[in-house]
């Protein structure tokens, strides 16, 4: 079995294993293209797509699931092989991946840090749980659709609803700190992660600027904000010391979510109905 | 010919309808949102959805996966060409249908896209960081240029699904090459600041909406210094405009200007419209000649 | 060859698709050693019985026992070898990996029989599995099936889409490997000229039910098709088991199942014995009629 998967995947794990050691190559040279940090937030999904979909949408598909199923290997063996082998692969790249990334935001010039949307989910350690999620994810809707590229675009779908989640999300994680405005501008530590601005009112109360605007609506707005007394801002912020506390929650719900994709996954094999 | 094209790919179709309509009624509200809103309330809401905002150019690349490499892909793959091309409809008449009509419902998907952007960018007005223009994502997210993004991700796609001739490989391949494309315009060569020569200009600041490509210092002499200012070399951080102010140097600014917008548009689509045509133009060749 | 256990039970089996049965109400058995011919149009759930005997489905009602212990367990998925309608393989693995894998995933594997197997036949070992011809893709699929040392071999439509050189070829290798381990086979197919000279059990398989079962010769035996006037036909009918009956103005042609011997008949009417396609065609014409085992004949 584990020759198997080996052979099966080893196209996936040579390409992975190449393009990890790209992206630290970049590090190394000190050659960090940052138009490429935009695109950061989207590398799990090829995870999902090429790792995750396959493993039983091309079986299905191929119908070698009809080979396979039927040597003396159980599926539910097989299936625990398949995800012990590729899960474990999947993190340790996903690990990789967050470390190199976590180099990259470390150098001197960086435009982005570590605690920024587009960074904080492809590095650290939640990388390998994100990693790790994706291919739940993609196993997933291939052992439910039985077909590649419907399971490829589901996972997609998905998988952009996930970061947009996470996006909202993280900001909660813990209490946010808050800064007023002073004299001097608002004093929002640097590389901290802003997760919402606004105005205070007249009893210290914080409001969004929507809410603001809503109570303002209609009348000239500017007058209207400084006859309420809205006369402060503040940002609320996340500290940048909170980074890790913030990627070992994420973790765990990452986790949480791919113990669920993989439990119907298993269900899915398992189940002999169609 | 269009009733096959239509049911083979209703699918995509309808989901890229889908998405367009869940974008654009996202857009209005949003947009309509920010009606009455000024100052830093405004930017405030437009900087809330920016992040999404930004992903928009990765868009075509998914319309390229799931438009363009199943197209060959899934029919090579599995041998439903010898049915398709065994009926009395020519290959050649099969693939240009295909092609035609597809790449036409791509194109205008991408650019309905583009003018809802642009459309919700017309809220925001009064934002710094909301400019059509000299953001990148911006400008490739609106106007024309959207359009023919979609396009070419569309003809990376269909490519890689004639060449490969499987959809895995096709999948890997189109992505490989439209990041690279994309690294390569925008971080190598930066292509966008080549469609025109840039205006250049003594300033303080850059007039309205003009996107600012390269500055540089220039002595009393009317020599220019790119780089640092040799009588400043030994200044500080914190001291070193005002040496470079007392030396007698003023800064100069390469823009463009704001009104050259649609010209680089079609200057990016005419260009991608170009690179799209030369890359599934072979490709349908040799599928058309090639033998079952 | 131990006669007196059955290699394959199965009662009341059913399995739903939906709302649709598939098969329903089949219950057969199968004594060990024999080749068993699975015969039913297009759609009869051969292709649905299979995959419920070597437990790729779990059934929806009734249960199919497979060498003494039901289908799909641990214990019968190694002694029971299986080849699928397309013949599945995966593409891209070469020969010897395919031969790898049945290697890594069956305890019983015959690697020494696979390679000579192959060898054989002409099919490198380093060729891609996907740059062969359908015939020699039939001929790794088999191989990893005989490979396998099953005691059950199950073959859905072994011979489809194989041209009758390739036919042949498969049908004889099938048969050399069953006569040197006296395994039992069930092989499916919707031509029954295919199967004339290999199998000795029938079972047909009509709209989700079985109709027949049992041993080819016993069922040659017991039916006779009878040529005489259309109007003693009736009378015919009432006294023996008419499968088919196919009557013009004057004449009719009766396939009846007599059982033993030969019944006394008038003299107006001529009867001959029925090869195995007129008899599978006579019970597929007419799905009311059933030929099933008495329990005595499912033991010898």
């Amino acid at each position: 079995m584990l020759w198997l998967t080996w052979r099966q995947h080893r196209a996936q794990t040579l390409v992975t294993v190449v393009l990890i050691a790209g992206a630290a190559l970049l590090l190394v040279l000190d050659a960090v293209p940052f138009v490429l940090v935009k695109t950061l937030p989207v590398v799990p999904v090829f995870v999902g797509l090429f790792w995750g979909v396959p493993l039983l949408a091309r079986e299905y598909e191929r119908g070698t699931d009809r080979l396979v199923w039927t040597q003396s290997v159980p599926r539910s063996r097989w299936l625990v092989v398949k995800f012990t082998v590729l899960g474990t692969a999947v993190v340790l790249a996903g690990l990789a991946f967050g470390a190199v990334v976590l180099g990259w935001t470390a150098s001197a010039d960086a435009p982005v840090d570590r605690f920024s949307d587009e960074v904080f989910g492809v590095s650290g350690v939640v990388a390998g749980a994100w990693f790790l999620a994706v291919f739940t994810l993609g196993a997933a809707s291939g052992a439910v659709l039985r077909r590649m590229l419907p399971a490829m675009a589901v996972t997609t779908a998905v998988f952009a609803g996930l970061v947009v989640g996470a996006y909202l999300a993280r900001g909660h994680y813990a209490e946010p700190e808050v800064a007023l405005s002073g004299a001097h501008g608002m004093a929002v530590p640097a590389d901290a992660l802003v997760t919402g601005t606004g105005v205070v009112g007249p009893a210290g109360d914080l409001l969004s600027w929507d809410d603001a605007m809503s109570a303002c609506a209609g009348a000239e707005p500017v007058g209207c904000m400084r006859d309420r007394g809205y006369e402060q801002q503040y940002t609320l912020y996340q500290p940048a010391d909170r980074y890790w506390r913030f990627q070992w929650t994420e973790t765990g719900l990452l986790l949480v979510i791919a113990l669920v994709l993989a439990g119907v996954t298993a269900r899915q094999v398992v189940n002999r109905s169609r | 010919m269009v009733w096959l094209t239509w049911r083979q790919h209703r699918a995509q179709v309808l989901v890229t309808a889908g998405f367009l309509v869940l974008v654009g009624v996202l857009l209005l509200v949003h947009g309509l949102g920010a009606d009455g809103l000024t100052g830093d309330a405004l930017t405030a809401r437009f900087q809330s959805i920016y992040t999404y905002v930004s992903w928009l150019p990765a868009v075509p690349l998914v319309a390229g996966l799931f438009w363009g490499a199943p197209l060959l892909a899934r029919e090579l793959e599995r041998g439903t060409h010898r049915l398709a091309w065994t009926q009395s409809v020519t290959r050649r008449r099969w693939l240009a249908t295909k092609l035609g009509l597809l790449g036409l419902a791509v194109t205008v998907a991408g650019l309905l896209l583009g003018v809802m952007v642009s459309a919700w960018l017309t809220a925001f007005d009064g934002v710094r960081s909301a400019d059509r223009f000299s953001d990148p994502v911006m400008f490739g997210a609106t106007g024309v240029a959207g359009g023919v993004w979609w396009l070419f991700a569309f003809a990376i796609g269909t490519a890689a699904g004639g060449l490969t001739r499987r959809t895995l490989p096709a999948f890997a391949v189109t992505i490989a090459v439209f990041l690279t494309a994309m690294f390569a315009m925008f971080a190598v060569f930066q292509v966008r600041d080549l469609y025109a020569e840039p205006e250049r200009m003594l300033a303080e600041g850059p007039p309205a909406d003009a996107f600012v490509t390269d500055s540089a210092f220039v002595s009393p002499a009317g020599v220019e210094v790119s780089g640092d200012v040799p009588e400043c070399a030994t200044a500080g951080r914190d001291t070193y405009l005002d040496c470079v102010d007392e030396a007698g140097y003023r800064s100069v600014l390469y823009y463009q200007p704001a009104d050259r917008y649609w010209r680089f548009q079609w200057t990016e689509a005419g260009l991608l419209a170009v690179v799209s045509v030369l890359l599934a133009g072979p490709v349908a060749y040799r599928v058309a000649r090639r033998p079952v | 060859m131990t006669a007196g256990t059955t290699a394959l039970a199965a009662t009341g089996l059913g399995k739903k698709y939906r709302r649709t049965w598939a098969l329903k109400d089949c219950s057969l058995s199968v004594p060990e050693g024999r080749v068993v011919a699975l015969v039913g149009p297009n759609g009869a759930g051969k292709t649905t019985l299979l995959h419920l005997v070597v437990g790729l489905l779990a059934p929806d009602q009734g249960d199919v026992t497979v060498l003494g212990s039901s289908a799909g367990t641990t214990r019968t998925l190694s002694r029971v070898a299986f080849l699928a309608q397309d013949k599945p393989l995966y593409d891209g693995f070469s020969v010897a990996d395919m031969l790898r894998f049945g290697a890594r995933t069956n305890p019983g594997w015959d690697q020494d029989m696979a390679v000579r197997r192959l060898a054989s036949l002409d099919i490198p070992l380093d060729r891609r599995v996907g740059k062969l011809s359908g015939g020699q893709q039939a001929q790794v699929a088999l191989t990893v099936a005989l490979a396998k040392r099953p005691e059950l071999l199950v073959l859905d439509e072994p011979l489809a889409n194989l041209d009758p050189l390739a036919r042949h070829e498969v049908m004889r290798g099938l048969m050399a490997a069953v006569a040197e381990s006296g395994m039992t086979v069930v092989l499916s197919s919707h031509v029954v000229s295919d199967l004339v000279d290999t199998c000795d059990w029938l079972v047909v398989l009509n709209g989700g039910r079985v109709q027949v079962s049992g041993d080819i010769e016993d069922l040659l035996a017991g039916h006779r098709l009878l040529t005489g006037p259309a109007e003693l036909a009736d009378g015919v009918a009432g006294r023996l088991a008419v499968v088919d009956d196919d009557r013009t103005d004057r004449q009719a042609t009766l396939l009846v199942r007599t059982g033993e011997g030969r019944p006394p008949l008038d003299p107006r009417w001529t009867d001959r014995g029925v090869n195995l396609e007129e008899l599978v065609l006579a019970y597929l014409r007419r799905p009311d009629s059933a030929a099933l085992p008495k329990p005595a004949l499912a033991r010898a």
